[in-house]
């Protein structure tokens, strides 16, 4: 090589360890750590014995390793992603999850997550707006506004205020099951924020009863989680912030 | 530090596959850089890789390279993802933005030397660019290239030269690229 080339080759190799240096890959392997574990609790037994992939029980091992790991990568998705301002496929790109991540349940299908189900029934149902008066949906508490949600004593409850207003309520105590309108929810209300003339869905869910929905990749709505004591609040809303799931209270 | 992990003749545990990924993420993270011919989705694609494989560690060969193993599901990741990316680029050509597509961030910019040199390692293979990565980012040897990649020690060797090369007559033209940054 000549001079030359030396300085050019100096050039690329100097050129190439600034944009090719790998970053601080810590994060990473300690999201692939957590999968491991999950999968590992799993599947215990299958995993302890090492049976080939060949042998007899090896596709039941797959699935529950497959299974364990659709769950784990859930909570992975909902954890900060480190410094780097990335790529951000769905359902990473969701504002949600405003507390840390909760054990997974189980998926209802292997493709088709039960958290996918039911973020695509919640956004079906707030983008068809199904619950307007007259629609098949109608089905509302016809009570006026909103002092004192149908549940209290203990259980959480959307604060009155004048910007905002129950449109429908099933759950609770309406008598009404969510799951009559293939609603993934032990409670569930539409609420108007008056302001913006914006319909949002909010969600409460006793203890244990956590869907954990995944809004569709496409969806042109958000989704939020809130903790409130045992029970897990979520809304989804077009709008980039929850503004009614800081009004419920115990 | 890398944690211990049990060596075995068996197919990986999840907890071994966990501890051999950890070891060896640096290299993987410059095989997937590799592939995709740039950073900014490596760490992404190895991700979702790290998560495929650890649903088929049955397959793993415990004779065969881990790295190597690995690099088969970062190859397949990026090339679905580069699929998608072609998709969504063919939408956006015809005006409609998908909706998936609001919020991106703007494009890295690079230094115009630097942005060269990428766009030079593009046109290399893809073993070629990650044999050129390992030995110049991460500094390997042929021998450890050659075993993390499972490939002989002399093709490695000859990819690298090979690779070399080109990228210095890629980036001949125009000459005044070859300036590196900050010279006078």
């Amino acid at each position: 090589m000549t001079e030359h080339d030396d300085t050019a080759q100096a050039a690329i190799e100097a050129a190439l360890r600034r944009q090719f240096s790998p970053p601080d890959l810590d994060a990473l392997s300690d999201r692939i750590a957590a999968a491991a574990m999950a999968a590992e609790a799993e599947a215990p037994a299958e995993l302890g014995t090492a049976v080939p992939a060949a042998a007899n029980g090896a596709p039941r091992h797959e699935f529950a390793v497959v299974v364990a790991v659709a769950a784990a990568l859930v909570v992975m998705l909902a954890w900060p992603r480190g410094d780097r301002p990335s790529r951000v496929p769905a359902p990473r790109d969701r504002p949600a999850v405003a507390a840390g991540p909760t054990p997974p349940t189980p998926p209802s299908l292997p493709g088709t997550t039960s958290h996918q189900v039911a973020g695509q029934q919640l956004d079906d149902f707030l983008r068809t707006a199904d619950y307007a008066p007259g629609s098949p949906q109608d089905c509302r508490v016809h009570d006026p506004l909103l002092d004192d949600s149908a549940v209290g004593g203990g259980t959480p409850t959307l604060v009155e205020s004048e910007d905002k207003r129950l449109v429908w309520e099933c759950g609770g105590e309406t008598g009404i099951d969510c799951a009559d309108h293939d609603l993934p929810a032990k409670r569930m209300m539409i609420v108007r924020l008056l302001a913006s003339q914006t319909d949002v869905i909010v969600c409460i869910e006793p203890p244990g009863a956590d869907p954990r929905p995944e809004l569709p990749s496409d969806s042109e709505f958000n989704i939020f989680r809130r903790p409130l004591g045992d029970y897990v609040l979520y809304e989804v809303t077009p709008l980039a912030q929850p503004l009614a799931l800081p009004h419920v209270t115990i | 530090m890398p944690e211990p992990y049990p060596i075995s003749a068996g197919p990986l545990t999840p907890a071994a596959f966990a501890a051999r990924f950890r070891e060896s993420s640096r290299v993987l993270w410059c095989v997937a850089a590799g592939i995709v011919g740039n950073r900014s989705q490596a760490e992404d694609i190895l991700q979702e890789a790290a998560m495929r494989a650890l649903t088929k560690l049955g397959t793993f060969d415990p004779e065969s390279s881990f790295v190597a193993w690995m690099s088969q599901f970062v190859r397949y990741i990026a090339l679905n993802d580069r699929r998608k990316h072609d998709r969504r680029e063919q939408v956006l050509r015809q005006g409609i933005a998908p909706q998936s597509e609001r919020g991106t961030q703007a494009p890295l910019r690079l230094d115009p030397f630097d942005a060269h040199v990428t766009r030079a390692l593009q046109t290399l293979g893809e073993t070629a660019r990650t044999c050129l990565l390992l030995k110049t980012v991460l500094e390997m040897d042929y021998a450890e290239i050659a075993e993390q990649l499972d490939i002989p020690a002399g093709t490695a060797m000859s990819h690298v030269s090979r690779a070399r090369s080109k990228m210095r007559g890629l980036l001949e033209e125009p000459a005044p690229v070859l300036q590196p940054r900050g010279a006078s």
